[in-house]
């Protein structure tokens, strides 16, 4: 940051995106990652601030429209959302963190405590991207998968994140951590449909526990078609431990990791599911 | 070097900074000596702001970020002949121990009666959760912010 | 008694509470000048190396560097940095530069510098080339022969007549008997014995060790230092950099916490050097980051215990082996090491005891002073075993305690046998309201009612019992001066040292109850070592009981002055004469303070009303405390959630109720965090992996139980108006009670500190 020449506020989204053009612009929006960059590459910044917009949080009949600059604060609070995403928002670091944390932010920065992304990917939600060349839709498992950074290479931009709460009702996050402001040890998310007592779609993403947010199709495949039942849960548990390799982490053992991973997935689920 | 102005406690302050000072370091650079570097990391809380009256940790907002803003520490809630309530009620209740984490403390615990004008000890807990403090063991706290908030609810209706 | 007190057993307003509260310029960054230099000091990468060359030529060359110091620069003297009384019961073995590291976080060099960018530029110029050296990080290893030895150099020393080994790594040594402990075992019907382990931690103070040292116009050197011990401060200072105590000045302003961490010369010596050679003011501070790596820590202890007792439930005999790991210097080996068996094997008083210490040298972060000062270390086993016992004996572990615990009255052969590198002192108890804060905290846990599960859920149960001491007798002294002012106020001068702790407020207090005013009267200063007489400083539980004796004195002293001036001015007997409320009463008409001392300063026989009191102890009380813990276990991911947590604490009379709850609360909240989350990991080199609050763990607001806090009263009677120590205790039972209540949970026996949920995990797995 210290060869910075000059901080911009751009009144719009078609000026951000254009600012974002030059090399060596980037992206400043509750600061909580810039703050403390070293990024000796960084020569404009591009300070979102003014661009109102991106602060608004919708609900239009079956979609919720979060925009990029919806800080985690404004998510806890929020009366219209699934619980399992203002859990996730109050999970995110302390208050005053929650007051400048964005949505776009969680989405942009691409490390392994962003919490947030676990949760957006159980629900499905689509990351809204602006760039000079227009507004792409990309799911949010698409938008990780290669690294954020990738997603957004070219001067784009996260402006909103949009889902339908209606496609998987029965949804549950944990985040698990030593306390209760931490960065997290393993984050689960799951998201399902039930008809008529059979598992129709499925969702199952880990965090922090891997690299970066993912979804475990191999668990959701152990869904699908099943009886929502605790024995479904629990072979979706095992097929998660199957299926994903934990991080190194100093804080904890590989063993213990994968104890979680089957411990969580099961009781995200179950916690989905509701009441037996 | 980037130019800025902002306001500080209702003084308005121009200058020129580096593009990589923390609001944290601007404050006490320029005598706002309430403001606390505990770690500057963003874990302590003890150099916690409002900006435009929004509760944050000021060492990590760039103080070129808060150009154009409004910077209120604790200087603007009260002073030793004219407290604010939350003032006296942490100092009656026995929450100020050292006292260091405290001036941040209690800009928390405004916003915290701000968003709940009668707050339960789980709202309270959840906004003073950014605030670490070593001495206490928080007890006291809970307890002076419940006391100020009846405190200012009673000011209010005279 | 208690009731005929006005000033004392009050919550009068904290003395610093509403300029502490309003933000005022009071701690020591605050008051640096705006010249000052900056000070950093480079660390050691490595866990044990020698230094075989070292060039600062680049850094001293560089615009805005006014001083760089390093081993071969600076003086090389011998010393400890512990904050203790002279001659220091720990071993001289640093230096302030060496040409040898001991640990990753020792000092290699320093320098001053206009900016903190400068400094920092600065320490990446100095070149050094280190010979590695093998390190030894585990105390046990450390102790075999052929073991990495860390101190191979010939000067260090001890200074008082104890063991001291440094050859095979022995920096401290305590071995203490009394009656047949292998005799008595073997007539036992149930003998307990494990080994128990805790964890490197940290004080945490939220304001970082820092001191700012200047030069004055007469060339002395004012030292402004958050520390604990001012005057220990001065005289090391005097020592490390070879100047008299008299060029000396050391200024305590207001503390941001300190737990022991602040009893500990860690800056002050380096700022003066610095200071002296820029001839600048220089401002040195630790960061965060620092505070965890080259600080002081708890020492980390393995700790082998046995217990043994007859089919009666009454114990017989108490064997304990305490190995501590003191780190890369001996700082508080001892002394902390002692206190593992003087502040907890009287608690259950029998005829066979048998106590041996080892401090041990590693090339890990060095121990120090830390709030509960060994008792926490040394309590976990022995309450843990309580339990054990009573689980073989059929017993409920609460009525076992009962049976057994020390009562008024009794004492133990361990109060003589154990001092701080002396011999210790025999006591008898006095007050002891253990069996009070027993009963009291059960009825607030809800002792015997039953838990349970629920689902995958485990809810249990458990308790401690803990004692802690009130000073060191006759080796910590205390004094006090108050003077008397025109407006019938008093400036009390303290050596004391209020390290956000109340003492300045709850020694004008006691200053106030023996004048016979209101507290609002008394003026309180501490600590400027040219102005306030001597103190040792803040530690060993000993402020309250110890200084505020010397407060109590003085201010008996003064009252006797006034009296005299005013019996005088009225021409009656002075012993008719008494102040209350301020107010001298009892002659022919009532005169104030105010009206004395304008008499005294100005009128006739004129003179200043003042006077100076010393204290030293020939006791050290111990308060008690019982401490109950009700958690809920995860029993598929280990993790512990702490319900409620009740302190029920005999602190004799507490002098401000709310500051003694107060530290009641902080010091039962950092003891829960310690037994749940804190602690250090390090890499296979030596390396701390977690040296910041985003991964070391402390309590927040969100973490909190339900907190109950509970204060018995008695009298002591040793004590000013009754009062004993209360700062220290109640650290010390939130591992022994939260491991008692996971096994009442879930059945299995935590015997290593934290109790992380994958070491509860594992040991529900095994």
């Amino acid at each position: 940051m210290i060869n910075v020449e000059k901080f911009v506020r751009p009144a719009s989204v078609d000026a951000a995106v254009a600012l974002l053009q030059e090399t060596g612009s980037v992206v400043l929006a509750g600061g909580t990652g810039l703050s403390l960059s070293k990024d000796p590459n960084a020569r404009t910044v591009v300070d979102l601030s003014d661009l109102h917009d991106l602060r608004r949080l919708e609900v239009t009949g079956e979609r919720v429209r979060l925009g990029a600059l919806v800080t985690m604060t404004q998510l806890r609070h929020a009366k219209e959302l699934p619980l399992s995403l203002v859990a996730a928002a109050r999970s995110i670091g302390s208050t005053p963190l929650r007051n400048v944390i964005t949505v776009g932010g969680e989405l942009a920065r691409g490390v392994y405590w962003n919490d947030l992304p676990v949760l957006l990917l159980a629900l499905d939600a689509v990351v809204e991207v602006t760039s000079a060349a227009g507004v792409e839709r990309v799911p949010v498992a698409a938008f990780l998968a290669d690294h954020p950074k990738r997603a957004l290479a070219g001067g784009k931009l996260v402006t909103a994140v949009e889902f339908s709460p209606g496609f998987l009702p029965m949804n549950a996050y944990i985040k698990y951590a030593r306390t209760e402001v931490d960065y997290a040890i393993c984050d689960v998310a799951c998201g399902l449909r039930v008809e008529g007592g059979v598992i129709r779609e499925a969702r199952v993403a880990l965090g922090a526990i891997v690299p970066l947010a993912r979804r475990v199709p191999e668990a959701e495949q152990a869904l699908l078609g099943q009886p929502a039942t605790p024995e479904t849960f629990g072979m979706a548990a095992k097929a998660a431990v199957g299926a994903v390799e934990p991080r190194p982490d100093f804080r904890v053992s590989r063993e213990y990791q994968r104890q979680l991973i089957e411990a969580l997935v099961r009781r995200a689920l179950e916690s989905a599911a509701g009441p037996a | 070097m980037i130019p800025i102005q902002m306001e500080i406690n209702g003084q308005t302050i121009e200058m020129e900074v580096a593009p990589d000072l923390s609001l944290l370091d601007l404050l006490r650079a320029v005598g706002v000596d309430s403001v606390k570097k505990g770690c500057g990391e963003g874990d302590c809380g003890a150099c916690g702001v409002l900006l435009d009256g929004v509760y944050v940790k000021s060492c990590l907002i760039l103080a070129a970020q808060a150009s154009g803003r409004r910077v209120e520490t604790v200087e603007s809630l009260g002073n030793v002949e004219h407290p604010h309530p939350l003032q006296t009620a942490f100092v009656e209740a026995g929450a100020v121990q050292c006292g260091f984490c405290i001036p941040s403390m209690l800009l928390a615990a405004r916003s915290v009666i701000e968003a709940h004008p009668e707050p339960t000890v789980e709202q309270i807990k959840e906004g003073l959760d950014g605030n670490l403090c070593r001495c206490t063991g928080y007890v006291k706290q809970i307890e002076a912010v419940q006391t100020a908030a009846r405190v200012m609810k009673e000011e209010d209706h005279e | 008694m208690s009731n005929s007190f006005s000033q004392v057993g009050t919550n009068v307003t904290k003395v610093d509470g509403m300029a502490l509260a309003t933000g005022g310029t009071l701690f020591v960054a605050d008051l640096a000048p705006e010249n000052a230099l900056c000070g950093r000091i480079l660390t050691s990468p490595h866990a044990h190396a020698r230094i075989r060359r070292i060039d600062v030529s680049k850094a001293e060359a560089l615009d805005g560097v006014y001083a760089v110091l390093h081993h071969g620069n600076v003086p090389r003297v011998l010393h400890t940095t512990a904050g203790q009384g002279y001659p220091e019961p720990s071993p001289y073995d640093t230096v302030m530069f060496d040409d040898k590291v001991r640990y990753v976080g020792d000092r290699v060099a320093a320098v001053a510098a206009e900016t903190p960018e400068i400094a920092e530029q600065a320490l990446s110029l100095i070149e050094v080339e280190y010979e590695l050296l093998e390190p030894v990080f585990d105390p046990v290893e450390a102790l075999k022969p052929g073991a990495p030895v860390i101190h191979d150099e010939p000067d260090a020393h001890v200074v008082i007549p104890v063991p001291y080994e440094p050859q095979r790594n022995l920096a401290a040594y305590v071995g203490t008997s009394v009656g047949d402990v292998d005799g008595a075992l073997a007539k036992c019907d149930v003998v307990v014995s494990g080994t128990y382990h805790t964890q490197y931690a940290q004080h945490c103070p939220i304001e970082p060790h820092i001191t700012l040292a200047e030069l004055d116009p007469y060339g002395r050197v004012r030292i402004t230092s958050s520390t604990q011990v001012p005057w220990h401060v001065r005289r090391i200072v005097a020592q490390c950099c070879q100047i008299p105590v008299r060029r000396i000045r050391v200024v305590k302003p207001r503390i941001g916490g300190g737990f022991g961490a602040k009893q500990e010369v860690l800056l002050e010596d380096v700022a003066t050097m610095l200071c002296l050679r820029s001839g600048q003011p220089v401002l040195l501070e630790y960061t965060r980051k620092d505070e965890f790596v080259s600080s002081r820590t708890r020492h980390p202890s393995v700790c082998t215990t046995t217990l043994g007792f007859t089919k009666d439930g009454k114990i017989q005999a108490i064997r304990m082996h305490m190995i501590l790991n003191t780190g890369a210097y001996g700082s508080h080996a001892l002394t902390v090491g002692s206190n593992c068996g003087s502040k907890v094997l009287p608690m259950y008083p029998c005829d066979h005891i048998e106590f041996k210490m080892e401090g041990v040298y590693t090339n890990l972060p060095v121990g120090g002073a830390y709030r509960g000062y060994g008792a926490t270390q040394a309590v976990f086993s022995v309450e843990c075993l309580i339990d054990e016992a009573a689980a073989k004996l059929g017993r409920d572990p609460l009525e076992l305690r009962v049976q057994n615990h020390i009562r008024s009255g009794q004492g133990s052969p361990i109060f003589k046998a154990l001092g701080e590198g002396t011999e210790g002192v025999e006591m008898t108890i006095g007050s002891c309201g253990l069996p009070e804060c027993i009963s009291q905290g059960a009825e607030a846990i809800g002792w015997g009612r039953p838990r349970g599960k629920s689902g995958r859920r485990a809810r249990g149960v458990g308790m401690a019992i803990l004692m802690q001491g009130s000073s060191i007798p006759y080796v910590d002294m205390g004094a006090a001066t108050l003077k008397l002012n025109e407006d019938g106020s008093f400036n009390l001068l303290m050596g004391a040292t209020d390290l956000g702790t109340g003492s300045d407020t709850v020694l004008s207090q006691i200053a106030a109850e023996a004048l016979g005013v209101d507290t609002c009267m008394i003026i309180p200063l501490s600590s400027d070592t040219d102005v306030t007489p001597f103190d040792v400083g803040a530690y060993a539980s000993s402020t309250t009981y110890l200084s505020g004796h010397a407060a109590r004195k003085a201010a008996l002293l003064v009252r006797h002055q006034i009296l005299e001036v005013a019996a005088e001015m009225l021409r009656c007997e002075q012993e008719k004469l008494t102040i209350e409320g301020g107010r001298i009463v009892g002659g022919p008409k009532e005169l104030t303070c105010s009206d004395v001392a304008l008499h005294s300063l100005y009128s006739h026989n004129q003179k200043q009303i003042m006077a100076s009191a010393s204290h030293i102890s020939e006791k050290s009380p111990p308060p008690f405390a019982a401490h109950f813990a009700e958690v809920e276990v995860d029993l598929d991911t280990g993790f512990v959630k702490l319900l409620k947590y009740v302190s029920a604490v005999d602190c004799g009379t507490t002098i401000h109720p709310k500051l003694a709850e107060g530290q009641t609360e902080g010091a039962t909240m950092n003891g829960i965090s310690f037994a749940l989350t804190e602690e250090y990991l390090f890499n296979e080199k030596g390396r701390m992996l977690n040296p910041s609050f985003g991964h070391y763990k402390i309590f927040t607001t969100a973490d909190m139980p339900e907190m109950v806090t509970i204060m018995v009263p008695t009298y002591e009677t040793t004590g000013p108006y009754g009062a004993k120590s209360v700062s220290e205790i109640s650290i010390n039972g939130a591992l022994p009670a939260i491991s008692n209540a996971i096994r009442d949970a879930c059945g299995v026996r935590m015997t290593q500190g934290p109790f992380t949920p994958e070491r509860v995990a594992r040991a529900l797995r095994d």
